[in-house]
């Protein structure tokens, strides 16, 4: 590499990357900053919250993995993302560049009857939605996704053709649906006797991760969002679905 | 400022509170982990303290930045860790529903911004410096000059340097796909 090339296109990445990072949110330390500015005796250094451990833990044993393959990067952050610790970040949807973009890494296209057999847990099917038109099995089963087009019974299709992206992902997020913290439009709404989150439109979102760690990051939602459990499997439902039609969708999902 | 010199702790606040977000990202991103909010903390509590020494005139973003980037610095050398980018990478979102090409693009962005942090976090430690400060904060050259400590001069030609290594070592993963890590062996200590 011969220095003074041309870096436009990377600064503008790195600079994207630096929006798209989530951080911890910061702390109000101007309590405490008073406090010993006042001339009153040092606080003992903050004790770190009690999630701090799982974190670090958690973003070491992560940062492990994206060491790995690029195909292994892609997976971790998908599954993370599914997980709850990520908010959707603002970009739009990407046109697929002309001959196709290739595969996701880690994920192949599948038959229904293929993935159940690959699949480590019982994929579930909303009836309403009928005959997913693509299944996807990723992440050697732990992921499927159902791609629906439009058609009867399914919600207009957004930019691409797709009407509904089913994401199935085997284990469960319990505290994300303890602490939904959010814009004022996110609903915690039941599923069969279940806690679920709807997250419509684009919005900021707060809320506690799988890690144990609280996650601030504007989202920027390309559609409307339902995500809930049934057993041991966290579903999201994509689309530009209604609430009612949402939930219709998740009922019907077995 | 001219208050807030003057020992106004009602004036300092309101610095403490405009520039906390900053810092703390600051302090994150240099590596202060889960100790960055006392980073923060210690790092206003310095900045009031030689308010005096602070030349009337100059900015207290830059200023209070390389106290920051100066603390965490100590941490590193106190706990003789150094966490990592403790950002995550599985922040990166991606957008709705789309087109099942349009999934695979998104897919192949989230990769290309993961395989971009990790080669910033294998970047010897100068230039993930100015990575950092210049593009993850947005700072201007001189506010990184400031941060840093460094000569104004030396910003640019810095910056460059760690841009090529970036971009070469971005083709040679993309290249060699499933090598781990990036090219360390070059790291430097100036």
């Amino acid at each position: 590499m011969t220095a003074g090339m041309d870096h436009s296109g990377l600064e503008e990445e790195l600079r994207e990357l630096g929006r798209l990072l989530v951080l911890p949110p910061a702390p109000d330390v101007s309590g405490a900053v008073r406090e010993r500015l006042a001339g009153q005796p040092p606080r003992a250094p903050r004790r770190a919250p009690r999630w701090a451990v799982p974190v670090a833990a958690a973003v070491a044993a992560l940062l492990a993995l994206l060491a790995a393959t690029p195909a292994g990067q892609a997976a971790v952050a998908r599954l993370w993302e599914f997980a709850g610790v990520v908010v959707r970040s603002g970009a739009p949807a990407t046109p697929a560049p002309p001959g196709g973009a290739g595969t996701l890494p880690g994920q192949s296209r599948q038959d229904l009857a293929t993935a159940r057999r690959q699949a480590g847990f019982p994929i579930l099917v909303p009836r309403r939605l009928g005959t997913p038109d693509v299944v996807l099995v990723a992440d050697g089963g732990r992921v499927v996704s159902l791609i629906y087009r439009t058609g009867p019974g399914r919600p207009p299709a957004g930019t691409g053709g797709v009407s509904a992206r089913l994401d199935e992902f085997d284990g469960t997020l319990d505290p994300v649906f303890e602490k939904v913290i959010a814009a004022p439009d996110v609903q915690v709404v039941d599923v069969n006797g279940s806690q679920a989150v709807w997250v419509p439109g684009p919005h900021s979102v707060t809320y506690l991760g799988r890690d144990g760690g609280y996650h601030e990051e504007s989202a920027h939602l390309a559609a409307n969002t339902l995500i809930w459990q049934s057993g041991r499997v966290t579903l999201r439902l994509e689309g530009a679905f209604s609430l009612p039609a949402a939930l219709a969708v998740a009922r019907s999902t077995t | 400022m001219a208050s807030a010199r003057g020992g106004d702790l009602d004036a300092y606040e309101v610095l403490v509170v405009r520039y906390s977000p900053l810092a703390h990202r600051t302090a994150v991103l240099f590596g202060a982990g889960d100790d960055a909010p006392d980073v923060v903390q210690e790092a206003f509590v310095k900045a009031f303290r030689s308010l005096r020494r602070f030349r009337e005139g100059a900015a207290f973003r830059p200023w209070l930045l390389q106290i920051v980037v100066n603390e965490t610095r100590n941490l590193h050398r106190s706990r003789s860790r150094r966490a990592t980018l403790a950002a995550r990478v599985v922040a990166l979102g991606g957008s709705g529903p789309a087109e099942v090409s349009g999934a695979d693009v998104e897919a192949l962005a989230h990769e290309r911004r993961a395989a971009l942090l990790a080669a910033v976090q294998a970047l010897p430690e100068r230039d993930r410096a100015v990575v950092t400060c210049r593009y993850l904060l947005e700072l201007s050259e001189s506010e990184t000059a400031r941060a840093l400590g460094w000569p104004a001069g030396t910003v640019k030609s810095q910056l460059s340097r760690a841009l090529d290594r970036l971009q070469a070592m971005l083709a040679g993963d993309s290249a060699e796909s499933g090598r781990s890590g990036g090219p360390r062996a070059d790291r430097e200590r100036r």
